[in-house]
């Protein structure tokens, strides 16, 4: 068993170096792809600065005195009550720091949730999560919600680079909660209640079909490279001997021709002509909410502003089902979650 | 009546145990050791059954572990023998429903039926008379119902395991819509079993609660000022606020939400609730959030009740161990209370994101960070305790240095969950569970085993053995922090928590590793508790027989023989000085001297 036990620990180190070496990112943070969302990394990173310095401190002092202050014949311990002054400074220094802390905090609390953008000059997505879904609604071209018109998308959310797109966020059975990493984004779904997020998400993620591995770009970026944007498959993973999964993306059966993007001119090419492969970001759900909670997987596709247009206007239309489901669960019950506010 | 002879009166009240008489012990096995009014036996037995459900506990967590690290593979051996039952399938791995149930019930168990009556049922009971003077608690009756109340509650608790569809499913919060609707939640009427276990166990907590707090202010023996107690008492007094305060709230919220469930009402669901296809019966004009402010308005102050009383426990070994008083007495027992002030208006740090009013979010990122002062407060004052000391490494302190060390972890952590922006990503992560497992794992349970060898003399009349308790003290301590300290690693990437299996997504794809070492450190963590069970029991029938005071402490429970006998002191002490003179000048030769030894003619006690 022991030997098992080794070899779990080894593959747990390698599990830990590429996330400590990481390039972007801390630690084991993973990428982030919105600018509020480096904003709250940044802020974690401070917190951390902070609290490696306390706990050297602390932890520092607890060895020391275990070490000098051990048992030795002969000696006796000071007889000392307490110390007036040394309770006043270690309360106004560490209150000082936690008041540094409380400033970065609440301003940058303020910016994300409390000072909220247009919705009249933004992008507004309606999000509706359902036992075990997410479900994505848009305005369509009359840009009114809860017309006919209405563009309807499940578990998959489109949206445009460099834009700010505000989620309005609702359930219709339990409470669940929308968590798109990436973005450093979490905000429960309350039935009866619309809870908002927004987020502007700056970097799109792209499959380096060579290395086989994601990664983030910019617009500026994307716009040189050779990216499909269809005719891949994400292939079934396949478990490594470090207990890891091996994603791939390879292109889909019998396929000839596939859409290739460059500089914004889409140009059907063999799929060997393509370097990258589109790869959306991926949404969980955060809040437990029954048994197939953990498999409430969703995609956010993030597009150029041109594809994106595109797309919202060839968009398949998923039915009366859908319709008749947002219907009873939002525009009947909650008109007023479809204005925008002022 | 007649008898009415010796028992002295304290300056406040006459002694408890029916007003002041002794009765002779009872001689029946059922008044003695059953439906017994004596505070010790009451006290061991909340002592004892904790430890066993915390070994129920501690299994459910083995087998989530198994199914995290091994998702859908069937369990060796458990998952062999119980396809198809309990939390297992047919090919006896186990199912999403049974993982949520196994995550729900541990939580409860530990929460509920482990650590709050280990802590305030056991050693609360146990100690509080010993160390104020006093003959038993204000209310031995009351005392014993409220340990058969929590005896009660356990079989609602383990009868829902076996009803169909099994216990509750629904986290250990229980939040409504999920654990409201029957068509919703994987359980249906293990929830409401559970429900009304968690109502019994929390009315069980209020009568202890109750009694500790009039015990604690009429029961206190000559010359015990309230500047005298000792500080474990002082906590457990803290600790006793918040179960009066706090847990009436808790009934309440279990009894709207068994309305909900049993007689259909909705004070927990709004109007319009779809489940699956169908408009939900009941549905109609409730709040899903009313229950989470009711919850953790109950919830915050009660993972204080985890943590008070052993910080307690903590300051009573770190200075006996230091041969030196406690540093700051005043400032701890502000802390304490400032700690109880702070902790009735934080609750909402649970609920940053659940739709709460942004502006609300802001005012308990306010109390919340500053609730960590006084946590830091008490940390400064155990280091200024051990500062100067002559610090022995006997197991109690062993385990009291962990608690401290592990306390600063799980403190330090929760600041960052405090800060909302960084909380908006840490919430409902794996940072979660480390954060509080530093706390009521690393801080509370190494604080008990520390008060289990300090005070077993006391409880049995027994030591237990030595060697043994270090090297349980060692192996929890490498594998506690080998299973808890890379779940930090784990909600810093992300990983949500009650996940049945995180192989869906590729961003969690990397920590399937990690989460493979960490199940092999909670196996070895479990096993290395098996150290403590045979050495509690065989020490407790084997073990050297202990002396009075074998670890030369002051306070007055060690001039009592061990085990302490029936009615507690012959001749009711009068206290002449604070617990802590160790050292003093007083003392003399030796580094101690008692709380109720006479003054030297010519020599003023410390006012202390
Ligand atoms: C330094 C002081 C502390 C601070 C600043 C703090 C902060 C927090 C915060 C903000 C959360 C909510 C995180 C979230 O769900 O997103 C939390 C959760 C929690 N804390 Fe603490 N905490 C502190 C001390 C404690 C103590 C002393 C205990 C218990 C003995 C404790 C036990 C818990 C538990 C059990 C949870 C999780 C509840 C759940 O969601 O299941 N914390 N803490
Ligand atoms: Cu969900
Ligand atoms: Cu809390």
């Amino acid at each position: 068993m022991s030997k098992r036990f080794l070899r779990f620990c080894a593959a747990s180190v390698f599990a830990l170096l590429p996330g400590l070496a990481g390039a972007e990112g801390f630690g084991f943070l993973p990428p982030v792809c919105t600018q509020s969302g480096r904003q709250i990394d940044h802020l974690y990173l401070t917190i951390f600065g902070i609290v490696v310095a306390l706990f050297v401190l602390t932890e520092g002092t607890l060895l020391f005195c275990v070490f000098f202050f051990r048992q030795r014949k002969g000696r006796k311990a000071w007889s000392m009550h307490g110390n007036n002054v040394a309770e006043v400074v270690w309360t106004i220094i560490p209150a000082l720091i936690l008041g540094y802390i409380l400033y970065l905090s609440s301003s940058l609390w303020t910016k994300l949730r409390i000072d909220e953008p247009s919705e009249k000059s933004n992008l507004v997505v309606e999000c509706l999560a359902e036992q075990f879904d997410w479900n994505f609604r848009y305005p369509g071209p009359d840009g009114v919600f809860g017309t006919p018109d209405d563009v309807m998308t499940v578990n998959e959310l489109h949206i445009p680079v460099d834009r700010t797109v505000i989620l309005k966020i609702s359930s219709k059975d339990v409470i669940h909660s929308f968590f798109f990493p990436y973005a450093r984004v979490k905000q429960d779904a309350v039935p009866g209640l619309l809870t908002k997020v927004w987020f502007d998400v700056d970097r799109m993620g792209v499959w380096n079909l060579a290395t086989q591995k994601p990664e983030l770009v910019t617009l500026d970026q994307y716009n040189g490279m050779k990216v499909a944007l269809d005719g891949f498959d994400l292939k079934d993973p396949v478990v490594n001997p470090d207990g890891l999964r091996d994603y791939s993306y390879a292109p889909s059966a019998g396929i000839k021709q596939v859409p290739v993007e460059l500089d914004g001119k889409i140009t059907q090419l063999p799929p060997d002509q393509a370097a990258y492969v589109a790869h959306p970001y991926e949404i969980a759900c955060a809040q437990l909410c029954g048994p197939g909670h953990f498999a409430m997987e969703g995609h956010v596709v993030v597009q150029t502003q041109a594809d994106f247009d595109n797309w919202l206007k060839t968009a398949p239309d998923l039915g009366p089902t859908f319709r008749q489901k947002w219907n009873e669960a939002w525009d009947s019950q909650h008109p007023e979650f479809n204005k925008p506010n002022p | 009546m007649s008898e009415q002879t010796i028992s002295g009166t304290t300056a406040e009240a006459p002694h408890a145990g029916g007003g002041g008489h002794h009765h002779p012990q009872p001689t029946s096995f059922f008044r003695r050791y059953v439906w017994s009014y004596d505070h010790k036996v009451v006290g061991k037995q909340y002592l004892i059954t904790s430890l066993c459900f915390m070994l129920l506990g501690g299994g459910l967590a083995m087998l989530l572990r198994w199914q995290i690290a091994y998702p859908f593979v069937p369990v060796p051996f458990i998952g062999h023998w119980l396809k198809g039952m309990f939390f297992f399938g047919n090919n006896g791995a186990i199912t999403p429903e049974g993982y949520l149930e196994l995550g729900a019930m541990h939580g409860l168990v530990m929460i509920f039926f482990v650590v709050i009556p280990l802590i305030v049922g056991g050693f609360g009971n146990f100690l509080i008379p010993l160390h104020i003077g006093a003959e038993d608690v204000s209310f031995p009756m009351l005392n014993a119902l409220s340990y058969w109340l929590y005896a009660a509650a356990s079989v609602p608790m383990l009868l829902s395991f076996f009803v169909d569809k099994g216990a509750a499913a629904a986290g250990w919060t229980n939040y409504p819509p999920l654990s409201d609707i029957a068509g919703a939640s994987p359980s249906s009427l293990g929830l409401t079993l559970v429900l009304v276990a968690i109502y019994l166990a929390g009315f069980s907590s209020i009568l202890g609660g109750v009694n500790f707090l009039v015990t604690i202010a009429k029961l206190r023996a000559p010359g015990m000022t309230w500047g005298r107690l000792p500080l474990l008492t002082w906590a457990q007094f803290i600790t006793a606020v918040f179960q009066c305060l706090a847990t009436p709230m808790l009934a309440a919220g279990a009894s709207m939400l068994i309305f909900d469930r049993v007689f259909h009402t909705s004070f927990f669901l709004p109007s319009g609730l779809m489940v699956g296809g169908a408009a939900a019966a009941n549905s109609g004009g409730g709040y899903p959030l009313l229950w989470q402010h009711i919850f953790w308005f109950y919830a915050h102050p009660a993972v204080y009740i985890l943590i008070l009383p052993t910080m307690g426990i903590a300051s009573e070994i770190l200075t006996t161990f230091s041969r030196k008083p406690v540093f700051g007495y005043k400032a701890m027992v502000i802390s304490l209370a400032s700690i109880m002030g702070l902790g009735f208006i934080v609750w909402g740090h649970h609920m940053f994101v659940s739709g709460m009013n942004p502006m609300l979010g802001m005012a308990f990122m306010v109390s919340t960070i500053f609730i960590a002062l006084p946590s830091g407060v008490k940390v400064f004052n155990w280091l200024g305790t051990l500062w100067g000391g002559n610090i022995r490494f006997d197991s109690p302190m062993l385990f009291a240095l962990g608690f401290i060390s592990m306390f600063i972890i799980g403190g330090l952590s929760g600041i960052f969950m405090a800060s909302t922006p960084a909380d908006i990503y840490l919430h409902d992560t794996y940072y979660i569970i480390a954060h509080f497992h530093y706390i009521v794992f690393g801080a509370t349970i190494f604080a008990v085993f520390g008060g289990i060898s300090f005070w077993f003399p006391k409880f049995f009349g027994r030591m237990m053995n030595e060697p043994l308790a270090k090297l349980h003290w060692l192996l929890t301590l490498v594998f506690f922090n080998l299973t808890f300290f890379p779940m930090h690693f784990l909600g810093e990437a992300g990983h949500m928590r009650r996940l049945a299996t995180s192989t869906d997504y590729e961003f969690l794809n990397s920590l399937a590793g990690l989460n493979v070492f960490i199940t092999w450190s909670a196996y070895y963590l479990g096993l290395s508790q098996l150290i403590f069970v045979f050495n509690f029991f065989h020490s407790m029938f084997y073990g050297k027989k202990a002396t009075e005071n074998p670890w030369q402490g002051n306070t007055l429970e060690w001039t009592l023989p061990s085990p302490v006998p029936y009615y507690n002191f012959d001749v009711p002490p009068v206290v002449y000085r604070g617990p802590y003179e160790y050292s003093s000048e007083e003392a003399g030769d030796k580094d101690w001297i008692s709380q109720s030894t006479p003054p030297v003619p010519g020599m003023t006690p410390a006012k202390h």
